[in-house]
């Protein structure tokens, strides 16, 4: 699905070999050894999630056409014979207006937006009235523009079960563009975005579904978010699927939910991927139970654009995922081509906290601060690590096994008191590149002591998979 | 089907003719104290009543009783008449003279203690029970108020220009909000006033308008985005579905005097005297004390130099009008621990981390301005989020994040007063350290 658009793009960009760090690739149409020899395309479409395309291996990040409108080609067409209420832009304070609507829906209504440009003076609030439709009747999202001009907050700011928004072009928030608190909601067919670019003023996320449950993102196409494209955030039950994201700081999160599942999406020049995160004080404590597969991430190179000192800022440029924590998560299947600083890193709250400085870092009472059962495997990874960027180009310095590149899979190495298998556990080509920092002996490091903490990567980061070919554990979604 | 707002209501409407002071009401609806009421205009008489609908007409025996409000008999029906949504505020018979926000008998005038801040909008401030029952009376929790109580808020500005001759003096209304206990709970409606002021429109999805007033002298001031909150803006703060409910109506908020035409009497003894207050409290006295909020910028002002204690009181009162329905431990956002509200701000028993003191939000809103990494730096307003956000008028950033466009440069300069303030030799209010 994603690939053909993809393949265009890098046929039309082709260009001779790069001289890469990584010896293996070169691109010959077609050629898609990746190192190592993993058959790129052998392994994604045995998954048969990608519908068997290849993989061209990416020959040059910045030749990567960045999309000007709405793209994903397969999004599937939005009926439009089905509006209880039909709202047509005036170009002056149309907030108003698709509001009146809001409040005078009764349950299971479709309120249609008619193509044109809507001045978006405040968000839209639904408080009141479940199972709400709310869709653009273009023949793109691109027809139905809500131009917010940094007005009102969020875009959409939802509370009720059942809302579904679609098929329409969300632009210049000052905050979220669509947030929604509530169970059974559908993000499905958006296009989000920032004219200024991916800058930091920019609102933080376009697709924030929090707080919820059972909730679908698909086909929607985020750029230029200042903390995350797509996030889904203290749920349980997701699906995030299908979605195009680049340009983001953070380009697809899930952080501390519960059974989610993440594939089919086209993941690129983000700051970092995908990150499956749990963080320290939120409602909910775990990350748990979270599959991710199937999906693009490539050139996720893009500098940082966050506030200063916000968490997302803490980001390396090129990663391409990153599990932070969190207890069942697993990741397969996925293509990572040209994620300059890492491939994957696995990495804990306790690591962060010592490169910020933050002293105290314990979380709330039951937060774990340490990935446990993260199960990476049957990934194909095309040069990653080849340039390594932010915290990577430091930690390069001194680990030597890193002079060709930093390894595909990264890890922290800390493991919890008492605990003596973390279940970081690894396939065949995870294995074959892979660095443990630490062999944690560096927990007692002081907090924000670079030097020291160099100094203990230095000394004892492994290359030895030993362990890390235990049996990871499946996630089973309900 | 398009839908358009009569269509939607017309089948609501309840076509009494309604006249003022009463509500639509049943044949015959008699009397309280005083008389028969129903002589008295209640429009009952020949209405078309809702089912069941008896008489709200307790407010028509005001005018010949002393001070008759809905005495028995006088009690309307609680079968859903009368408050359903209207196009028209005129429809809901709550005023005398619109123009003159003179309120019709039984619609009771208060003010409050600490207002919340709307853009220096001037308020009017009513309540009327068009029901059975009696607000329940507490010394600290928030007041509920029974079925059939509409709580009315006009929003209005200075004269539009006192420099020309012959001015009219009259201040500009720009909307007046209703909040009404229903059956299904509390709804809420906005009004906002056309031209010539003398009735306003049922307004459902917000409006930004641009108020400016000229004084005697010829000093223009002006709002240019004054916004008119659409009906789910409202219960951004008043809560959502079921759950919308009042914010201001508590003891400490009216725990005051005002003057109902015959000198000042504190406000809480008129409404129990008027028999509107279920476990009306005995008059206040030493022995009898009740919480009282205070006017922040008033206070403030008036605190010896040195006396934190007196400041802490002023912040603790602009923080409960302003920012506790959403920072409180029962509260929206409940769980980012800032509680602002006036029990958690208890001087004394208070935890200073829940009032951001040296504590990192979890959230630090959407702005580039405001960088700071503390809600509360003691000593520093400066280097506190808090202030920064209370300071911006960005979407996103400024706190609180709707129903102001403007900043309350007052109200600011007490949350400065109240950390600069603030002894940094108190283990409660350390310098922060990173």
């Amino acid at each position: 699905m994603n690939f053909k658009l993809l393949i265009s793009v890098l046929l039309a960009a082709f260009i001779g070999v790069a001289g890469c760090g990584d010896d293996s690739s070169n691109g010959g149409s077609g050629g898609t050894a990746g190192s190592g020899g993993t058959a790129g395309s052998g392994g994604t479409a045995g998954s048969g999630g990608t519908g068997g395309m290849a993989w061209v291996p990416i020959e040059d990040c910045t030749a990567i056409a960045m999309p000007t409108t709405y793209s994903i080609e397969d999004a599937p067409p939005t009926a439009m014979d089905d509006c209880t209420d039909t709202v047509s832009a005036t170009g002056t304070n149309d907030a108003a207006v698709i509001n009146s609507a809001v409040e005078l829906a009764s349950s299971g209504d479709v309120i249609c937006l008619s193509p044109g440009t809507y001045d978006m003076e405040a968000s839209v609030t639904v408080s009141s009235v479940a199972n709400l439709t709310i869709k653009g009747i273009g023949t793109s999202p691109a027809d139905v523009k809500l131009d917010y001009k940094s007005r009102g907050d969020r875009g959409f700011d939802v509370t009720t079960d059942g809302f579904t928004i679609e098929n329409m072009w969300i632009v210049n928030t000052a905050g979220n563009g669509v947030e929604v608190q509530a169970d059974g909601s559908v993000f499905r067919k958006l296009y989000v975005t920032w004219d200024a670019g991916s800058v930091e003023a920019n609102g933080a996320y376009a697709a924030y579904p929090t707080h919820c449950t059972n909730t679908t993102v698909e086909y929607v196409e985020v750029t230029g978010a200042s903390d995350a494209g797509l996030y889904i955030g203290q749920c349980e039950g997701g699906m995030i699927r299908n979605n195009k994201v680049y340009a983001n700081q953070a380009g697809l999160e899930v952080e501390n939910s519960k059974d989610v599942e993440v594939y089919g999406n086209d993941i690129f020049n983000n700051v970092g991927g995908l990150l499956p995160l749990q963080e320290p004080n939120l409602d909910r404590l775990k990350n748990e139970n979270v599959l991710m597969h199937d999906n693009l991430v490539y050139c996720n190179n893009h500098p940082s654009f966050a506030k200063p000192g916000s968490t997302v800022s803490n980001i390396p440029p090129g990663t391409g995922m990153m599990a932070f924590s969190g207890d069942g998560i697993e990741l397969r299947d996925n293509i990572l081509d040209s994620n300059d600083s890492v491939g994957a890193l696995v990495v804990s709250n306790v690591l962060l906290c010592q490169i910020t400085g933050d002293k105290d870092c314990s979380g709330q009472p039951g937060y774990v601060p340490y990935p446990q059962n993260i199960y990476i495997h049957d990934n194909t990874y095309i040069n990653n690590g080849t340039n390594p960027q932010g915290t990577f180009a430091l930690i390069a310095t001194v680990v030597d096994a890193w002079a060709d590149g930093v390894s595909t899979v990264v890890w922290d190495g800390y493991k919890e008191a008492g605990t003596t298998d973390p279940k970081i556990c690894l396939g065949q080509a995870e294995r074959d590149s892979y660095t443990d920092l630490t062999s944690d002996q560096c927990q007692d490091i002081t907090a924000g002591d670079i030097n020291a903490l160099g100094d203990c990567f230095a000394a004892n980061n492994t290359q030895d998979p030993a362990g890390r070919d235990c049996a990871g554990t499946a996630v089973v979604l309900p | 089907m398009k839908r358009t707002l009569s269509l939607s209501f017309s089948s609501l409407l309840v076509l009494a003719a309604v006249g003022c002071g009463s509500s639509s009401s049943g044949a015959g609806g008699t009397a309280g104290a005083g008389g028969t009421a129903g002589a008295g205009g209640t429009a009952g008489a020949g209405g078309a009543a809702g089912a069941g609908g008896t008489a709200g007409a307790g407010g028509t025996a005001g005018a010949g009783g002393a001070g008759g409000t809905a005495g028995a008999g006088g009690m309307g029906g609680t079968g859903g008449t009368g408050l359903e949504p209207k196009d028209l505020l005129s429809e809901w018979g709550l005023f005398d003279d619109i123009r003159n926000q003179v309120p019709a008998a039984g619609v009771i005038p208060f003010d409050v203690t600490s207002p919340l801040f709307t853009d220096y909008a001037l308020k009017h401030r009513f309540v009327t029970l068009r029901g059975p029952g009696q607000i329940e009376y507490s010394q600290n929790e928030r007041w509920q108020s029974p079925v059939g109580t509409i709580y009315v808020k006009t929003f209005a500005y200075p004269p539009k220009d006192l420099s020309v001759p012959m001015p009219d003096t009259r201040e500009q209304l720009i909307e007046t909000r209703l909040l009404v206990h229903t059956e299904d709970g509390w709804k809420v409606w906005v009004y906002v006033y056309d031209d010539d002021m003398t009735d306003a429109a049922l307004t459902l999805g917000g409006l930004t308008v641009s108020v400016s007033w000229t004084d005697a002298d010829g000093m223009t001031s002006s709002v240019p985005n004054y916004g008119v909150p659409s009906n789910g803006a409202c219960r951004k703060c008043h809560g959502t579905t079921p759950d919308t409910r009042t914010l201001g109506p508590s003891t400490g908020m009216l725990n005051r005097d005002n003057d109902y035409g015959e000198g000042p009497v504190n406000q809480i003894d008129h409404l129990a005297s008027l028999g509107l207050l279920n476990n009306a409290p005995p008059p206040e006295d030493a022995d009898n004390p009740r919480t009282t909020f205070f006017d922040p910028i008033v206070h403030d002002e008036s605190c010896a130099p040195g006396d934190w204690r007196c400041v802490h009181d002023a912040a603790r009162s602009w923080f409960s009008s302003n920012c506790s329905h959403c920072h409180a431990p029962d509260g929206e956002v409940s769980e980012k621990n800032l509680f602002l509200d006036w029990e958690s701000m208890d001087p004394d028993t208070g935890n200073t981390t829940n009032w951001g003191v040296c504590k990192i939000p979890t959230s630090a809103g959407n702005g580039t301005t405001c960088t700071q990494t503390y809600d509360v730096f003691p000593g520093d307003p400066d280097r506190s989020l808090m202030v920064c956000r209370i300071e911006s008028v960005t979407a996103g950033e400024m706190m609180a994040p709707l129903g102001r466009s403007t900043v309350h440069v007052q109200g600011a300069k007490v949350i400065r007063d109240w950390i600069a303030g603030m002894d940094t030799s108190d283990p409660r209010f350390p310098p922060c350290a990173l």
